[in-house]
């Protein structure tokens, strides 16, 4: 176990890096030049703000320096300062992390919540009427742009029913806690985008299980059926699903991007598409690169409990 | 003149197959008899017919059918379908048939070159890495780990404040964020390939590495390449058509379906259906049916389903 977790955060520590020289790269591909960028698009001719960033950031050394200056100012949390909006990137970016982060976590969990018992009820009825439309209402579901889902369920919810109601906007971490009834829709088109692919997964790795040798066993010893898919089966199909949670991270981040759109959420995601919208590389830049550093944080998480919950990773 | 008639009495020289040195049945290549498997899926069959259908809709379309999608009407803003105009009118008057089926060629553009793009940088970064592996293939499988932790979503948003909006850039930055998936696949078999004996014989004869890769490896990993390009297909058209409904990729007057799409549900709420559902529609059709088609090809290339 100890090998196996040195192992994959050594992984994660050097992707990290990577994202880094990735987004320290991009940063310099703004044609109108570094400084530019980080001073945001409507400060550009202001001499002061340039001088300042050139100074701090020593954009006047070597690249290598450069890069390091740079990346010493992100570990201690300082990601320059907006011009724009006269506010340091950080404190913007972060405070804007904590509504997206929930609409995240909330739609994974949902989306286990109702994929894992799709999936089953698919295999135990396989080739029935009731796994054929499964099937279809996954594949319409896996198709459908996620940005399809949220209009739609805003026209159908919010503006002919009226059973949520308009202009709420979240516009905090607090209020995503206190309104919980408008972050029904958001959460749930990121749900109907994700689950295809879980309940997909879960129907086949319980079809792949029931073929085991320790079902045979289990059966022949005696063991009811109840208690052999869901005290045996069921727990081993579902393991490899920490994994599949990890990888489907990156999609459903670019799908909060797109609720927070459509829903006036004030998250990272809107933050992000507004910045675009100005040209406010800084911001653009910021809030890339720490949703990715998170989703590479996500990503081990996943694979670390994976490790924990089943005993022959920690063998290897 | 004398030739010919002289080569007619001689008659015919007695050919490979009549003299038994070639099998009967001639044999089939690896695409007819994958063909076969892909034809008896009646879905995957389907699925062509419509992107069959849609591509000729955006790209014959317009050649039939001359609706106005240039000059601004205000005497005819937000028409319900009509003879006149099929698919009624947007907010400035403008025939909304003629602006989907611009739209859908925009999107067909803007997906197939991005998709085809992904397809060979990836296919070629990937053999590259599978065959020379070690500590080099280790460097470039954690590169590409990196980019994959990436959401995408955000990166093109990135990329595309820098680079600009028009269909040539939009081409350039999807396909260049959308090459990742192919390189791991092509790379694990790069590296069942190259311990094969005919690479092994190919590299005794003095076959440089470049002409295993081109030869050998990238030949063989054909079929993964091509049933992920079809899937990089969809993956482009649907990130480009989500960029374009936030409002940053391409707008009007040269807007893809996903541009429509960001107008027509600013309209929605006034009852304007038709802004909204035909370019949905055809937006989730060429999704599904890239996707039906890709798990199509991924049996047909399946050595083991074919019939010899």
């Amino acid at each position: 176990m100890t090998g196996y977790l040195i192992r994959r955060i050594l992984q994660a520590i050097i992707t990290v890096f990577i994202v880094t020289i990735v987004s320290f790269g991009l940063m310099h591909l703004v044609p109108t030049g570094v400084v530019h960028a980080l001073v945001g698009a409507r400060q550009a001719g202001n001499p002061q703000a340039i001088a300042a960033v050139t100074h701090e950031l020593g954009l006047d050394k070597p690249l290598v320096e450069q890069y390091w200056i740079w990346l010493t100012h992100i570990i201690h949390g300082d990601f320059g300062y907006d011009y724009t909006l006269n506010q340091s990137v950080g404190s913007l970016v972060t405070s804007r992390l904590g509504q997206s982060m929930y609409i995240v976590a909330l739609a994974l969990i949902v989306s286990v919540l109702i994929a894992v018992p799709m999936g089953l009820v698919q295999a135990i009825k396989r080739n029935t009427w009731i796994d054929h439309s499964f099937t279809v209402f996954s594949f319409v579901c896996y198709s459908v742009p996620v940005f399809f889902f949220a209009w739609l369920l805003q026209d159908i919810f919010m503006d002919n029913l009226g059973w949520i109601p308009q202009g709420n906007q979240i516009a905090s971490f607090h209020d995503a806690f206190t309104q919980p009834v408008q972050m029904i829709l958001p959460v749930f088109t990121i749900v109907l985008s994700q689950v295809a692919g879980f309940s997909r997964y879960m129907r086949s790795a319980i079809l792949d299980q029931i073929t085991q040798d320790y079902v045979r066993t289990a059966i022949a010893k005696g063991a009811s059926r109840s208690r052999v898919l869901y005290g045996h089966v069921l727990r081993n199909a579902m393991i490899p699903m920490v994994t599949l949670m990890g990888l489907a991270l990156p999609a459903i981040v670019a799908g909060a991007l797109i609720v927070e759109y459509v829903f006036n959420i004030q998250g990272i995601g809107l933050l992000t598409t507004q910045a675009a919208l100005q040209n406010d590389y800084g911001i653009t830049l910021t809030s890339t690169l720490l949703v990715s550093v998170l989703t590479v944080v996500g990503s081990l998480l996943a694979d670390i409990s994976y490790a924990a919950l089943d005993p022959r990773v920690r063998l290897d | 003149m004398a030739i010919l008639s002289e080569e007619a009495a001689s008659g015919p020289e007695p050919t490979a197959l009549e003299l038994g040195l070639e099998s009967a049945e001639k044999p089939r290549s690896m695409f007819a008899r994958g063909w076969e498997v892909f034809a008896e899926n009646k879905l995957a069959l389907a699925s062509l017919v419509v992107l069959v259908l849609i591509a000729g809709f955006g790209y014959l379309g317009p050649l039939f059918y001359h609706g106005d999608v240039t000059k601004v009407n205000l005497n005819a803003v937000t028409m319900g379908p009509s003879a006149l105009h099929p698919l009624g009118t947007d907010q400035y008057g403008l025939d909304f048939l003629g602006q989907l089926m611009r739209g859908t060629a925009t999107s067909l553009n803007v997906g197939l070159a991005a998709g085809l793009i992904a397809a060979v940088v990836g296919a070629l970064y990937g053999a590259v890495s599978g065959y020379l592996g070690g500590w080099v293939d280790a460097l470039l499988m954690r590169i590409i780990d990196a980019f994959l932790s990436f959401p995408l979503l955000f990166l093109l948003i990135y990329i595309n404040t820098v680079f600009g909006k028009s269909q040539l850039t939009m081409i350039g930055e999807i396909g260049l964020i959308s090459w990742f998936p192919i390189t791991r696949l092509v790379r694990g078999e790069a590296l069942a390939i190259k311990v094969r004996d005919y690479v092994a014989a190919a590299k005794m004869m003095g076959g440089k590495g470049s002409r295993i890769i081109y030869r050998h490896i990238l030949p063989n990993t054909i079929g993964t390449s091509i049933v992920n390009t079809t899937f990089s297909i969809a993956d482009a058209v649907f990130l480009l058509s989500s960029l374009s409904f936030i409002g940053l990729g391409l707008q009007a007057p040269q807007a893809d379906l996903g541009g429509l799409l960001n107008t027509g549900t600013q309209y929605a709420s006034q009852g304007f259906w038709w802004l909204v559902w035909p370019p949905a529609v055809v937006i989730v059709l060429i999704i599904m049916s890239f996707n039906i088609l890709g798990d199509a090809l991924r049996d047909a290339v399946e050595t083991r389903l074919q019939k010899r």
